[in-house]
């Protein structure tokens, strides 16, 4: 039996969620994308969700899954739009995957651009603010 | 009194193992994704004996593995949940550690 049951559930509590999965290949993603959801379900909030390591993967404008398949990188941008919440990548675990924002481009002389504007790029510290503000952070 | 969330097999990757090092008396551990698998080995069985147990149920079925544990879902240290369930107890464990 858990303890303090129910002790919390009236309350509206904040959320940050870290994703350190891919947007495909990894469960860790898809598991995070349902969590906000029954999140935001119960009245919750979640103020940002930063993308770690592979996580950054999803924030890849170019994702082009089959027609008859989820795509997460859009489902994550229409949450985040429905709900207001940051999404934020890692910067440089960006950088070092090739996810590039405009900045990222013109700074390093690239040619193309290939992260949702959507997303921010971000330092740790993004992540370290966002566990302050938050009630709970959940990763995976 | 902490929520131990595990989602990576226990036979690729050393979380669930190194979790039980830490658990706490009032602790409980969650078992999403592949970790799920773990409780078909007696073994692991044996080393989650006594320990409070949550799984996460869209992953258990879509293993297929609902009639496969039903001996171990009988015994009352394992409690099914889906993500509503997931969420409520995050809030009341005081953390949640992602192994």
């Amino acid at each position: 039996m858990a303890p303090n049951s129910g002790a919390f559930l009236s309350f509206m509590s904040q959320f940050i969620i870290q994703v350190n999965g891919s947007v495909y290949g990894s469960f860790a993603s898809v598991s995070a994308f349902h969590f906000c959801q029954a999140a935001l379900a119960q009245g919750h909030r979640i103020h940002k969700v930063f993308f770690y390591q592979d996580g950054v993967f999803n924030a890849n404008q170019l994702t082009c899954p089959a027609s008859d398949e989820p795509n997460l990188h859009q489902q994550w941008l229409t949450l985040a739009t429905d709900h207001n919440i940051a999404l934020v990548n890692c910067v440089s675990a960006a950088l070092r995957r090739g996810i590039v924002s405009a900045q990222d481009t013109t700074e390093n002389g690239l040619q193309s651009v290939n992260c949702a504007p959507q997303f921010t790029m971000g330092g740790l510290g993004e992540l370290i603010t966002g566990i302050e503000k938050a009630d709970r952070l959940i990763s995976f | 009194m902490n929520l131990h969330h595990i989602q990576t097999s226990a036979y690729t990757d050393n979380a669930l193992s190194l979790c039980l090092r830490y658990y706490g008396v009032d602790d409980a551990i969650l078992l999403a994704g592949d970790a799920i698998n773990c409780l078909l080995d007696v073994n692991w069985q044996t080393q989650l004996q006594g320990k409070t147990l949550y799984l996460l149920e869209s992953d258990m079925l879509s293993r297929g593995l609902k009639t496969k544990l039903e001996n171990s879902l009988n015994s009352s240290h394992i409690t099914v949940i889906d993500y509503a369930g997931f969420v409520s107890l995050s809030l009341q464990f005081s953390k949640v550690i992602t192994w």
